[in-house]
């Protein structure tokens, strides 16, 4: 009977078409730094990379903006969200997400203002309105802050979708500052960086971290030495090129916590606002 | 309107010929069209498709990777108010529907279209596209939406309606138009055809055709002129046919009467020929018949000749046998005389001796045998003249051509010949009444026996039985030859008098014994008859005129 059995579980076996991947994808999140086509484009080495060495299918999403970002991530959509210093800390904190590691590159955040204008301090702001992008994007908290600690909280401050669009809204002068980060900033084409002029400079913070679901800590080390074989592909290294990120590096110690001043906005502005 | 009248009438051909093909250059133009429409509307609704995948998207890619499934929505609808478009459905890459508009939740969706069902009857005017949506080779979901064809196939129903209806009008116009340029331009074509109706039925000069300065006018006086060169013509051909018919009737009458001669030449001819076959016949037969009786007569005379050398030396034995007889007689009177005195005056040694002598030399039975001896030569040479005297009464050339003979005679003479050999075969019957004498023949008439006799014997399959028979009446002589034998069948009778006819083997017979007694007996003005039944026998009786002296 035990053999007839094996028999049909061996027979079962070789019948069923072997599949090369698991059913259920892994799910790349990438906070909406930037337009989502761009964000495919930029990740699809990864996700291939990823792919073969998982061994199952891996889809690359995003999210409208950083609310809806962060909270399917605290929801749990994504198996490895990449996302900044603060919601890395968010998730860290509240979703029990696992720090892997983030980029070399230090991540910082600008203010800047149409060079031609006449804003050459924080002073010549006042009576102004500002563009931030998601307002609980690392760059426009920090912008917020900034404002705040220049007297000039009270001022509006509108909110666009992308990084390119506040730079171009600035240059066109429907607004008198905005804040983006260091790196998008640099991405600019050259004609429209010389239209513009960074106005202040935050101090370096955690940029895109990438976090593991707690749901995929199994495979943590599997996951993690994924992402530093990927690191020595050309396809990422020109990625980091491009990108002026500088390739990995782990985490220091206690550099999320740096961010738990914006993480505990963030979670307030997910309660208290919108998706915008 | 009757389509045979039409068709009878070139102007009716012409209108049909032209409808016809009108009709079927409209019917090929309205189904290109449709051809064309539908490749041109199939061509568009398939770019129309091609060009919304995309769009599409395009539009919905980052909302797929965003997950932003509310602007997805957002997208579809906006795309399907447009209009065109029946349903637009998205599916994530896991199967998940996730914006849909214009379909269903609980129906599946319907497969990717293979074509343009704009032909077929009782299809849904839809044309269904499953297009991935895909970005940078990463699947984000599935695109399903459906094409509305109707409006195609409103404009190709349009199209067909339309097209059909100029067709028709086209159609209408074009016959009005036509019979009424046919019936213009062959207006002057029915004088024409009357006109044309009397030139073929003779009638010259025909009732002159109107003329004009237009194509028919130009017709119409081209054929005045050709009618009135035609009527000279026929004028001058009547004339020309007039001596023609007296000519070939002369000829005619001429190459009868040559036929006539060559027919008469033709039967003078044949009767030449017949007349010098029948000579040529008639000489050979006489040829034969000379040879024939030149034959009988050669034997006659043979028979003659013989019986005068044989009956010379047949007188002197049959004296010296008679003298031998008188002499052997006085021989046996004396041998009795020698033996009675013997006997008496002898001594006995002396008889003795004679008696010795006697027997040794067989005296006795020369004396009895010899009177015997003598008295058989004696009837021997009496039958031997008497068959020279048959034979020399058979071939009577001791007597003259003409002499009065009874007929019994002649058939005595002729049995005489052939009876030695008729023995064997049959016996003889004679009933011979005593008939008058006539003047004829014998030797012909012995002839005409020894032939029937001949053939009586030829004719009996032994043994058989020859009866002969003579008798007499006022006007004839008659005498018959009567046989046993197997008779003559009817379908020969009437020839076993023609010359060379005979129906025995090969040398036994000419075929000219019969031939040559008819003509003998129709010479004496006789007649001579053949009574036969086929398996009981055969007799000729031959009739002589009593009065022979016309002979």
């Amino acid at each position: 009977m035990k053999t007839i059995i094996g028999i049909l579980l061996v027979a079962t076996l070789l019948l069923v078409p072997s599949r090369g991947f698991s059913r259920d994808p892994f799910i790349l999140g990438i906070a909406p730094h930037t337009s989502a086509r761009v964000i495919l484009e930029m990740y699809q080495p990864l996700r291939l990379f990823l792919e073969k060495s998982l061994n199952m299918p891996v889809e690359v999403v995003t999210a409208p903006d950083f609310n809806n970002f962060a909270r399917r991530a605290l929801a749990g959509e994504y198996d490895l969200a990449v996302t900044t210093g603060h919601q890395a800390r968010l998730l860290q904190s509240d979703a029990g997400y696992l720090p892997l590691l983030t980029y070399k590159a230090e991540f910082k955040s600008v203010a800047i203002v149409a060079r031609k204008g006449k804003i050459h301090g924080p002073k010549d702001l006042s009576g102004k309105s500002a563009l931030g992008l998601s307002p609980s994007s690392l760059v426009t908290l920090w912008g917020l802050h900034w404002l705040g600690d220049n007297g000039l909280g009270a001022l509006p401050v509108r909110y666009v979708s992308a990084s390119d669009s506040v730079a171009q809204l600035v240059a066109a002068g429907d607004a008198a500052v905005g804040f983006t980060s260091l790196a998008n900033f640099q991405k600019l084409t050259p004609e429209l960086q010389s239209q513009l002029r960074i106005l202040a400079e935050s101090p370096a913070m955690a940029g895109r971290v990438y976090m593991l679901n707690s749901r995929r800590a199994p495979r943590e080390k599997e996951i993690d030495a994924a992402l530093w074989a990927f690191a020595e592909t050309p396809e990422a290294k020109h990625y980091f090129e491009s990108n002026k990120l500088g390739g990995y590096r782990k985490l220091k110690p206690q550099e999320l916590k740096a961010m738990d001043r914006y993480a505990a906005e963030t979670r307030k502005a997910l309660l208290t606002r919108g998706d915008k | 309107m009757n389509l045979s009248a039409l068709r009878q009438t070139v102007r009716g051909r012409l209108l049909l010929l032209a409808v016809v093909i009108e009709l079927l250059m409209l019917t090929i133009l309205v189904a290109n069209s449709q051809r064309l429409l539908h490749g041109a509307m199939s061509t568009q609704a398939r770019l129309q498709a091609e060009q919304m995948h995309p769009v599409l998207q395009a539009a919905l890619t980052a909302p797929m990777a965003q997950r932003d499934y509310a602007t997805v929505q957002a997208v579809i609808d906006e795309s399907r108010s447009a209009g065109g478009v029946d349903y637009i459905t998205v599916v994530d890459a896991s199967g998940t529907r996730v914006a849909s508009n214009g379909w269903p939740d609980g129906r599946p969706l319907p497969p990717r279209s293979v074509g343009f069902p704009l032909l077929e009857r009782g299809s849904t005017a839809r044309y269904d596209v499953v297009a991935p949506i895909v970005y940078f080779k990463q699947p984000l979901g599935t695109l399903h939406f459906g094409l509305n064809l109707t409006q195609i196939l409103v404009a190709r129903r349009t199209l067909l309606i339309q097209g059909a209806s100029i067709a028709a009008i086209e159609l209408v116009l074009s016959t009005i138009i036509l019979f009424s340029l046919g019936h213009w331009i062959t207006r002057h074509l029915t004088t024409l055809t009357a006109a044309s109706i009397q030139v073929a039925s003779g009638t010259f000069p025909p009732n002159p055709v109107p003329e004009g300065g237009d194509d028919v006018g130009r017709l119409g006086a081209a054929f005045n002129t050709m009618s009135r060169v035609i009527s000279d013509r026929v004028r001058d051909l009547n004339e020309q046919a007039g001596l023609l018919k007296e000519e070939v009737a002369r000829r005619r009458n001429a190459q009868e009467l040559l036929l006539v001669q060559q027919e008469q030449l033709e039967t003078l001819n044949r009767e030449l020929e017949e007349r010098v076959a029948d000579e040529v016949k008639k000489n050979r037969d006489k040829e034969q018949t000379i040879m024939q009786s030149e034959k009988m007569a050669s034997l006659g005379q043979l028979a003659a000749g013989v019986a005068h050398e044989i009956n010379n030396p047949m007188g002197y034995i049959s004296c010296n046998l008679r003298a031998l007889a008188e002499y052997f007689d006085q021989i046996v009177q004396f041998d009795l005389l020698l033996r009675e005195k013997g006997e008496r005056e002898f001594s006995r040694g002396t008889l003795e001796s004679i008696a010795t002598s006697r027997k040794s030399l067989d005296i006795d039975d020369i004396l009895s045998d010899g009177v015997e001896l003598i008295t058989d030569s004696l009837e021997g040479a009496k039958k031997v003249s008497k068959i020279v005297q048959d034979l020399k009464s058979f071939s009577r050339v001791d007597t003259p051509d003409h002499t009065l003979v009874e007929l019994n005679s002649c058939v005595e003479s002729a049995l005489t010949i052939v009876q030695n050999e008729l023995k064997y075969v049959a016996t003889i019957r004679k009933e011979l009444e005593p008939v008058p004498a006539l003047l004829c023949h014998p030797g012909q008439l012995n002839q005409v026996f020894l032939n029937l006799l001949i053939n009586a014997g030829q004719a009996i399959t032994p043994p058989g039985e020859i009866v002969l028979r003579s008798w007499h009446d006022d006007d004839f002589v008659y005498a018959s030859v009567g046989d046993s034998g197997e008779g003559i069948p009817v379908e020969i009778r009437e020839r076993i008098f023609d010359p060379f006819f005979t129906t025995k083997d090969v040398g036994k017979g000419t075929g000219l014994g019969l031939s040559i007694s008819y003509e003998i007996i129709k010479k004496h003005n006789g007649r001579i008859q053949v009574e036969s039944t086929v398996g009981m026998g055969t007799t000729f009786t031959v009739a002589l005129p009593r009065n022979g002296e016309e002979i």
